[in-house]
C-alpha cells in the first residue's frame, strides 16, 4: 500500500509570516495537531500545536498572571515552526509512513513530490486503516436487515432481496414502513378528534398486517414488523441506528423518479449502515413465493 | 432461493474507497462468491513535449493496467480464504460509462462501491454513486468512506 | 485482537504532589510523553509533555528565570494534569480502544485491570500493530 492511495489531498496550510493567534485558530478549526507551513507553494516546515503552546503564556493561573506582557500579535508560525521536518514520497509505502510518524513522535506527515506539497498522512487516518482490518477480520455476515417497504412497485424486489440475505446470513430480518401523513385532508371543522386518532390506529394496524403477509411463512425466518412516522428519511435513519442494523435495503422507485431518487440518496448519505438499492425484475429482485405487496 | 453469488465491486485506486471490501467479505463470507474488482481509469492521450510525442495512450494504458492489477490484487489477498472467488479488472474510458457497460455485460447481480465523497458538505456522495444509483440495472450496494462504521 | 495482545508502553506513576519540574525530569528520564497520576492507588489523571509545556511561562513572562524555577517547583503535577482519564481494560477488544481513540481525538488511553494501572496504550503502540498486520504488498 503506498501513501498516495492513503494520504489526504484536502488540507489547510500556513504561511511562515501567518501570525501566530490565527495559525492557532487554523488548527482548531481543521482540528488537527499538525500544519503544514508553506512559502510560494513549497513545504518549508511544520507547526505543531504543542509547540504553539510551549511559546504561550502559561496555562497555570499562578504564573499566566505574570504573562500579562505576552502578545500574540507581533509572533508568527516562524517562531514556533518545526524547519528540516521529515516528509515522504508519494510512492513511499505506508510501513515507511508509520515508521517516520512513530520515530519522529509526530501525528502527520507531509507527502511532498517536486518540493510541492500533494498530501498528508495522519495517525488518524491510520487508525481507521487499522479500525477496517481489526473489524472486517472479527464479524462474519450480517446480523440484522432492515427492510424499507413502501407498498409500491419497488416493494417486493426489496422483501425479496431482504428475504434472500436473511436467510444466507440467518440473520434476523425487520420490515419497517413509515406512514405518511394523509390524515390532515380530514381535519375539517367539526371533525371530532376521537375519528382522527382511530383512523391512524386502523391505518397502523392495517399496515402492519400488510407487512407480515409480504413473508411468506415458508421461508422459515422470524420476520419483525415496524411502523414509524415522521420525516421518512429521517425516521428511517433513526430506526437503522436502534436496531444496529448491518444493511438497510429499498426498493428503487422507478415511476416516481424525482422523490424516489431524492429519499434514496438521502438513505445512502445518511444511514448508518450501507444501503442496498434493489430494482423490481432483475436478478436480486424476483423470488418465487413473496406474498402480494398489497395497495 | 436467490443467494448472491456474483457482484461486481467498483475501487478508485483510493483507501476510502476500499471501506467496501470489509462490507464484501462480510456479506459473501457465509456462502462464497464471485467477486469481480473493477477499477476504472482515465487516460489521457499522447503525452508531448513541445512538438515531440513523449508516450502514446497505449503505452500509458499498459503502464496503467499493470499497476491497476498489482493494486487490485493486493486488495484481493483481503478476500481470499473465505470461499471467495476473486477476479480483477483495469478498464480505461470515462468511469461511469465504462462502469455501467461493465454491469450490462456481466452476470453480477449487484454492484457495490463506497462512496467517498466530502464529510460535511450535504452531497457526500461521489458523482459516480449517484449515477449508478439512478441509471444501473442491477442493484447497487453503497457503503460511504467516511461517517459510516466499518464491516 | 484483544487490548493485552498489544504491547503496552510500561506506565511512569506519579504522585499528585510531584513538582512539575521533577515530572518534567522524570518523563524526560524514561523518554515518554505520558505519566499516570495515582493518589492513594487511585487513578486520578493523566499528564503529557505537551501539558508541562504549556504550563511554562512565555519568553514575556515579568518573572525571572530563578523566579520561574522557583514557582515550577510549587506547582504540582494535580494542578496541571488531565483528570479521568479515559480507560480500558486488556480484555476490551483492540478495535473498540482504537475507535474510542479516533473519536475522542486522545491519543493515549490508560489500562486498568480493576482499578490497578496496567499500561498506556498509545497512538504510536496502534501504528506499530498496523505495520505488524499490513500485508506485504504485490509490489515492493
Amino acid at each position: 500500500m503506498r501513501v498516495k492511495t492513503l494520504m489526504r489531498t484536502r488540507f489547510s496550510t500556513v504561511s511562515d509570516d501567518t501570525p501566530l493567534n490565527e495559525a492557532r485558530l487554523a488548527l482548531a478549526r481543521e482540528q488537527t495537531d499538525t500544519i503544514p507551513v508553506v512559502r510560494a507553494g513549497a513545504l518549508i516546515g511544520l507547526l505543531r500545536a504543542c509547540d504553539i503552546d510551549a511559546l504561550g503564556p502559561s496555562t497555570v493561573p499562578s504564573l499566566a498572571t505574570h504573562d500579562w506582557a505576552w502578545s500574540s500579535s507581533s509572533l508568527t508560525v516562524r517562531a514556533a515552526a518545526i524547519a528540516d521536518a521529515l516528509t515522504l514520497g508519494p510512492e513511499a509505502s505506508v510501513h515507511d509512513a508509520i515508521r517516520l510518524l512513530v520515530s519522529q513522535d509526530l501525528d502527520a506527515v507531509p507527502v511532498v513530490e517536486s518540493a510541492s506539497i500533494v498530501g498528508m498522512v495522519t495517525t488518524r487516518d491510520l487508525l481507521g486503516v487499522l479500525l477496517d482490518r481489526l473489524d472486517s477480520a472479527h464479524r462474519t455476515g450480517l446480523d440484522r436487515v432492515l427492510v424499507v417497504v413502501d407498498f409500491d412497485e419497488g416493494t417486493a424486489a426489496a422483501v425479496a432481496a431482504g428475504v434472500a440475505l436473511a436467510r444466507q446470513h440467518r440473520a434476523r430480518l425487520t420490515l419497517l414502513h413509515v406512514l405518511q401523513a394523509r390524515w390532515r385532508s380530514l381535519l375539517w371543522p367539526g371533525r371530532p378528534r376521537e375519528m382522527l386518532d382511530w383512523a391512524r390506529r386502523e391505518e397502523r394496524v392495517g399496515r402492519s398486517r400488510d407487512l407480515v403477509a409480504l413473508v411468506p411463512r415458508e421461508s422459515g425466518l422470524e420476520v419483525g414488523t415496524l411502523i414509524a412516522t415522521g420525516g421518512p428519511g429521517a425516521a428511517i435513519v433513526a430506526e437503522a441506528s436502534r436496531l444496529a442494523a448491518d444493511l438497510l435495503v429499498v426498493g428503487s422507485r422507478p415511476h416516481r423518479p424525482f422523490l424516489g431518487r431524492d429519499l434514496t440518496n438521502e438513505l445512502v448519505e445518511r444511514a448508518p449502515c450501507p444501503v442496498l438499492v434493489v430494482r423490481p425484475g432483475s436478478a436480486l429482485g424476483t423470488e418465487e413465493s413473496v406474498g402480494r405487496a398489497g395497495a | 432461493m436467490v443467494m448472491l453469488e456474483d457482484l461486481l465491486v467498483v475501487l478508485d485506486g483510493q483507501v476510502p474507497g476500499e471501506r467496501i471490501v470489509g462490507w464484501i467479505r462480510r456479506l459473501c463470507r457465509t456462502s462464497g462468491a464471485r467477486v469481480r474488482l473493477l477499477v476504472v481509469r482515465e487516460v489521457e492521450g499522447t503525452v508531448w513535449a513541445g512538438t515531440r510525442p513523449v508516450a502514446f495512450a497505449s503505452q500509458l494504458e499498459d503502464a496503467a493496467r499493470l499497476e491497476g492489477l498489482a493494486y487490485l490484487d493486493g486488495v484481493a489477498g483481503r478476500l481470499e480464504g473465505s470461499g471467495i472467488q476473486v477476479s480483477s479488472d483495469v478498464r480505461f474510458g470515462p468511469s461511469i460509462a465504462t462502469v455501467l457497460d461493465v454491469a450490462r455485460d456481466s452476470r453480477a447481480q449487484l454492484v457495490a462501491l463506497a462512496a467517498s465523497g466530502d464529510a460535511g458538505r450535504r452531497d457526500a456522495l461521489g458523482r459516480l454513486a449517484r449515477q449508478l444509483l439512478h441509471r444501473a440495472p442491477i442493484a447497487v450496494l453503497v457503503a460511504r468512506a467516511r461517517d459510516q462504521r466499518a464491516a | 485482537m484483544r487490548v493485552h495482545d498489544c504491547h503496552l508502553t510500561p506506565p511512569l506513576v506519579l504522585a499528585p504532589a510531584t513538582s512539575l519540574s521533577a515530572a518534567g525530569r522524570l518523563i524526560a528520564l524514561q523518554g515518554v510523553s505520558h505519566a499516570v497520576v495515582v493518589d492513594h492507588g487511585r487513578l486520578v489523571g493523566i499528564i503529557s509533555t505537551r501539558a508541562i509545556g504549556a504550563a511554562q511561562p512565555s519568553a514575556a513572562t515579568t518573572l525571572t528565570m530563578g523566579e520561574v524555577r522557583g514557582r515550577l517547583t510549587q506547582i504540582v503535577v494535580a494542578d496541571v494534569m488531565t483528570r479521568d482519564p479515559l480507560v480500558v481494560s486488556p480484555t476490551t477488544p483492540l478495535q473498540d480502544a482504537v475507535r474510542l481513540m479516533r473519536d475522542a481525538r486522545v491519543n493515549v488511553l490508560v489500562v486498568c485491570d480493576q482499578d490497578r494501572v496496567r499500561g498506556l496504550l498509545t497512538a504510536n503502540d496502534l501504528l506499530r500493530v498496523l505495520l505488524a498486520t499490513a500485508p506485504i504488498a504485490a509490489n515492493p
